[in-house]
């Protein structure tokens, strides 16, 4: 049974790879062919025609390679999920691994295969969702010069995060984490031609490197301390560490989290991530790259809380908690505000993709992995679902710009459902999915340890409250409100988009009702107890007053009860507010992303810049001029000429004594005398004298 | 089997190359002169090699069944090793040669000397007694002779032939006296019949016959794998010699004259280590300091790369060392894997600078100026391979030299490895000069040439990727590797008593 699991999990990451290889070497063969042109906005799209999509059959060839791989990633993962929850085995199966590195000095560094509940919960979102936004980029990215090029880096990229899912160590996580890191550059700055797009793949990476820079020192600590990155050993050799040990790793580790999964202060780069095509943004948001963060919290869970009696206990210090989700609580309310404020549409959804990943950051700072990787899930399909249909949106009237668009429900009525679907998943609208995940973490919060969680909770709500505010607004704005009168033009035109446009945001819509409805407690079923019992077997969940679910639905109702009022019926009053000389400067402050871009950067520049003028200072005055120019340069010129002296003045100096000597011993070299081979010569006879001297020596010591 | 079949069988794969040999030299004989047949030679070379490399895997699954007592030869795992390598390195020199040799009449006659020189190398690694592991050495060395003064024409080439004749009959000389010395004091020819009759009994001292055998041997072999003092005619061997023979020089003749070192002294002499480990030390660091120390001041390419060679001579010789200090493992996969690695980068350099030559005439660094414009991917190629020499990965040198000085530090001679790693240091020094004048210098006005030779890019970018594949393998197969070192190890060590 085990060897099953084995392969199919080998399946299920090594497909996505093995469709990439195919495609990276057909992108490259296809460029040879077209003479490697270079792509420009120019010419980028020119073939583009609204009516009559015809596929080219390279794009028939890369999209099927691309999707076909991918579903077979899907089908390994069902078959894997099937057997694994048919099974009554609880715990987890490190299924294959083997020492990376023979040395002693890395002994325990493995690389292998971890298929436990928690891999198998998010290889299942991530493959599915994947498959879906695979088909709809089939289509979307019609027309692109860079077809074969984009199909081998998405599927690059799913093969990367599963294959993070499913690492069985730090060392391997860390490996797929930079590797995200580096197929996001590629996919966020995929128009190459586009500067900004080529800012903001910099700007996400430089990011998420300083996060990568605490995560790497906080697992290199913890290998120190422990001895081992194994996933499946570390649970135990935590038990050695002391309070404070343990509260400094889980910190650094979560400084990670802070650039990857965007939290504050560094989570303006995910706005400018959607310079990247859109299903390169709904997979970046959904299911992979900032997920990651939320998934190597939840894998090493036990460095945050360690159950005890079915009760969780701090693992460490309590500050370290406190600092998780205090983070993750301000960052959900910041990015939620922000959201308010935007007018691009996607950039609405990158912000509130933030807020939701705080609320699950949120959670796990609280004290239960379910509630997170409940929410995870409903985020992961309902986000993925407004963005392919923003994206589409995007695609038929040709903007970005919410306030350019309006009553687009008649002219395209599928996108319409799908994304309203979308939009009351994420509002958590009661009964919906979002509704029942967003409220356990709210019931974490209320219920946990952490220092200051009343007040935690209180974010928490008052962000429930903005987040229901801000998809009310951009629905309406979107698809209610009249359009503006030199926008009429371009929103006639609009029309629903071909098969795969519409399709998988359907499928994903319908997910989203799938999942609403077993997320609904009933007597006989209840989702999140039984996802608890798999991912953290043996520890109870509390009893959850009811009032909680109420509260929560009041303010989700009343966020969009105000939406409708403000932004349908009564324009005017928000045209006034918005002239209030006390709002301007407020939304201006938010507008302007709090100034926190404008106060990394003076970090970046002004002190760093000092720091290096210094240091460059030292490095030119005193390393450059005194010890290279002086001593490295002049000594090592020194003894090249030594050794050239020595080459040519001693050894032929010794050469042509000895050769005297040899002179004088006898006529046998003589004819050798001839050009330089003699003095060579004589330097194999000098040596030999030496050593046989040498060996004399030795030999009347003895 | 019966013992003919036996013997038969094991000496396929040198019968196959010298077989390979007599044939091209029928045909240069018979249709050689013609222009069109030119492209026969090659293809057959290529044909023996491969089918020879293939005899190699073929051969019999016992070495110790070889008849004869005691057995003449040993076809083990470290004559299967040298094999590759030695194939390999022909491979490349063929395909290098092809062009560089094309003007010359007798392709053929060139291409039969380089497999005879390659059967050379086979009958070294598969000696197991002095005559055979003589023989084997000359018929390397005198066909590599006859291939350094090739170009007829070319009056460098004849200097550089009779120069290294000369000096190689030298060598030969003192190699046979330290012989003889060997046979007198044990009565034998054979390889490991020196037990507690150079050693000082009980200890594994050299006494006084013990000694002056070793310094002979030293003296000897020091001339063929060019280690400093006797390393004083590669340079000018080198530059004189057509590119492709010193390619050859740099690469097949290298691991032959190391498969010498190993047997005669890893085998023969093991029983008196503790002398000559020390000698070995002491001209590891020579070599390393006056190799990297005297490659700085040049400006041919051709001289900068003969000094790197020296250099890599010295990093391998500290597997010696480490070897007779306990670290038997670690210094034989050092030493195997930087001899394979060897053959990718200086394979590659020196065909880089071959297409230099034939676009400019010339091999100095002026050269080189600008290359990269010119042409962008001998460029890359190049640079991959400065890379790999000086050590940096994800190139295969790295491992080469990571795996020697590792072995240095667990026998306990960390010096070795910090002389080394700091000489290391400075041969990035001429190693990014070339990058640095390939790159970012604007080529001289006469320089425009661009054409490009198809045959050597294929070279060029098999030589590459096997260079990126080696450094690969290391990574991540590297329990087989240790496990394929300690099997030769092992298999070295048996014969130990």
């Amino acid at each position: 049974m085990e060897s099953e699991i084995i392969y199919y999990a080998l399946g299920v990451v090594t497909s996505p790879f093995i469709g990439s290889l195919i495609l990276t070497i057909f992108a490259f063969i296809h460029y040879a062919k077209t003479h490697g042109h270079e792509e420009t906005e120019e010419n980028n799209h020119e073939e583009h025609e609204e009516h009559g999509l015809k596929y080219t059959p390279l794009e028939n060839f890369v999209s099927t390679i691309g999707i076909l791989s991918i579903f077979a990633s899907w089908v390994f993962m069902l078959l894997l999920a099937i057997k694994f929850f048919t099974t009554e085995h609880h715990g987890a199966f490190l299924t294959t691994s083997y020492d990376f590195f023979g040395f002693p000095v890395t002994q325990n560094i493995q690389v292998g295969l971890l298929v436990d509940a928690l891999s198998v919960y998010m290889g299942l979102i991530v493959t599915t969702l994947a498959l879906l936004i695979h088909m709809y980029a089939r289509e979307y990215m019609h027309g692109d010069k860079g077809y074969p090029r984009f199909f081998a880096t998405f599927n690059f990229f799913t093969g990367i995060m599963l294959s993070l899912v499913f690492s069985s160590s730090f060392f391997e996580l860390f490996i797929f984490w930079e590797l995200v890191g580096l197929s996001s550059y590629l996919l966020i700055g995929f128009w190459i031609f586009k500067p900004s797009a080529a800012h903001a793949a910099k700007k996400a990476f430089l990011y998420n490197k300083v996060g990568d820079v605490a995560l790497l020192s906080g697992f290199l600590i913890l290998y120190k301390l422990t001895g081992t990155l194994n996933f499946m050993e570390l649970p135990d050799k935590i038990h050695n560490l002391t309070p404070l040990q343990t509260a400094l790793i889980s910190v650094l580790i979560f400084g990670g989290v802070i650039g990857k999964s965007a939290q504050f202060p560094l989570y303006t780069w995910l706005a400018d991530a959607m310079e990247g095509p859109t299903p390169v943004s709904a997979i970046l948001h959904s299911s992979t790259m900032v997920k990651a963060g939320v998934y190597m919290v939840a894998r090493v869970f036990f460095l945050y809380w360690q159950a005890h009696e079915g009760e969780y206990n701090f693992a460490g210090d309590n500050w370290a908690l406190a600092v998780v989700a205090w983070v993750a609580a301000i960052t959900a309310l910041l990015a939620g505000l922000q959201a308010l404020v935007e007018n691009e549409i996607k950039r609405i959804l990158a912000y509130s993709t933030v807020s939701q990943i705080s609320y699950m950051v949120l959670a796990l700072g609280a004290g239960s992995k379910t509630a997170a990787m409940y929410h995870l899930l409903s985020h992961a399909t309902f986000k993925a679902l407004l963005f392919l249909t923003a994206g589409a949106v995007i695609h038929v009237v040709h903007t970005n710009n919410i306030w350019e668009m309006g009553n687009l429900r008649k002219k395209i009525p599928k996108t319409f459902t799908a994304m309203l679907i979308g939009a009351i998943g994420l509002s958590g609208f009661p009964g919906i999915s979002g509704f029942w995940s967003k409220d356990a973490v709210l019931a974490t919060v209320y219920y946990s340890d952490v220092p200051g969680n009343k007040i935690l909770f209180t974010l928490g709500v008052v962000t429930a409250f903005i987040t229901a505010l801000y998809t009310t607004r951009f629905i309406i704005v979107v698809f209610f409100r009249e359009p503006t009168p030199e926008n009429i033009e371009r929103v006639e035109h609009a029309h629903d988009g071909g098969f795969f446009l519409t399709i998988p945001p359907l499928i994903m819509a319908a997910l989203v009702i799938l999942e609403s409805l077993t997320f609904i407690p009933t007597p006989i079923f209840k989702f999140e107890e039984w996802l608890m019992e798999w991912l953290e077997p043996g520890v109870h969940a509390h009893e959850v007053a009811l009032t909680l679910p109420i509260l929560s639905a009041i303010v989700v109702l009343l966020g969009i009860g105000t939406g409708i009022y403000l932004y349908y019926y009564n324009y005017n009053i928000l045209a006034s507010l918005n002239q209030n000389k006390v709002i301007i400067p407020i939304r201006e402050f938010i507008a302007q992303r709090y100034y926190i871009d404008k106060v990394l950067y003076w970090i970046a520049n002004v002190p760093a810049m000092i720091v290096s003028r210094l240091l460059q200072d030292i490095d030119i005055k005193i390393i450059d001029r005194t010890i290279i120019d002086t001593w490295i340069v002049k000594g090592s010129l020194g003894l090249a000429k030594i050794s050239d002296v020595f080459d040519q003045g001693i050894i032929d100096g010794i050469v042509n004594g000895v050769w005297m000597i040899a002179l004088t011993l006898g006529r046998a070299f003589r004819k050798l005398q001839t050009g330089i081979v003699s003095n060579y010569a004589s330097i194999f006879a000098a040596a030999l004298v030496i050593f046989l001297g040498y060996v004399n020596f030795l030999i009347f010591i003895k | 089997m019966s013992e003919f079949q036996i013997v038969i069988q094991s000496f396929l794969p040198v019968y196959t190359l010298l077989f390979g040999a007599v044939i091209l030299l029928i045909l240069d004989w018979t249709i050689g002169k013609k222009p069109v047949h030119k492209h026969i030679m090659p293809s057959i070379s290529i044909i023996t090699l491969i089918v020879a490399g293939y005899m190699v895997f073929i051969r019999p699954k016992d070495p110790s069944s070889f008849p004869g007592n005691p057995p003449l030869f040993y076809f083990g795992e470290f004559y299967a090793y040298f094999s590759l390598l030695a194939i390999t390195a022909a491979f490349v020199i063929v395909l290098s040669a092809w062009k560089d040799m094309e003007l010359e009449l007798s392709l053929g006659v060139f291409y039969a000397l380089l497999l005879i020189a390659t059967a050379g190398i086979l009958i070294i690694a598969g000696a197991m007694n002095f005559i055979p592991l003589y023989v084997g050495f000359e018929v390397l060395s005198i066909s590599t002779y006859a291939m350094i003064g090739f170009k007829k024409k070319s009056r460098a080439a004849a200097e550089a032939s009779i120069k290294y004749f000369l000096l190689g009959a030298l060598a030969s000389g003192i190699l046979l006296f330290g012989i003889s010395l060997f046979y007198g004091a044990t009565h034998s020819l054979q390889l490991t019949s020196a037990v507690n009759v150079l050693n000082v009994i009980g200890t594994t001292k050299p006494n006084a016959y013990g000694l002056f055998v070793m310094a002979l041997l030293v003296v000897g072999v020091g001339f063929k794998i060019a280690a400093v003092p006797f390393h004083v005619w590669v340079p000018d061997v080198y530059k004189g010699s057509s590119l492709s023979v010193t390619n050859f020089l740099a690469i097949g003749s290298k691991a032959g004259g190391f498969a010498f070192v190993f047997k005669i002294f890893l085998l023969s002499l093991i029983t008196i280590k503790s002398g000559w480990a020390p000698v070995w030390a002491v001209l590891a660091i020579l070599t390393m300091i006056v190799g990297n120390l005297a490659a700085l001041p040049q400006v041919s390419v051709t001289r900068i790369l003969a000094y790197s060679s020296i250099a890599h001579v010295g990093y391998i010789l500290i597997a010696l060392v480490s070897y007779a200090h306990g670290a038997t493992e670690m210094a034989t996969i050092g030493a195997l894997y930087h001899l394979m690695a060897n053959i990718f980068m200086k394979g590659t350099a020196f065909t880089v600078v071959l297409i230099v030559v034939y676009q400019t005439g010339g091999d100095t660094l002026e050269h080189f100026k600008g290359l990269s414009k010119r042409d962008p991917l001998t460029t890359f190629f190049m640079t991959i391979a400065l890379l790999s020499l000086a050590g940096i990965p994800p190139f295969a040198g790295f491992f080469g030299k990571f795996f020697l000085f590792y072995s240095a530090v667990l026998s306990g001679d960390t010096y070795l490895a910090i002389i080394a790693i700091m000489m290391s240091a400075v041969s990035v020094f001429y190693y990014a000069r070339i990058i640095y004048v390939m790159y970012f210098q604007e080529p001289s006005e006469a320089n425009t040439e661009t054409k490009t030779y198809p045959r050597f890019f294929i070279l060029l970018f098999a030589l590459t990727i096997g260079n990126i594949a080696l450094f690969f393998g290391a990574l991540f197969l590297t329990p087989q590797l240790v496990e394929f070192g300690s099997k030769v190890a092992q298999e070295l060590a048996q014969f130990i008593i």
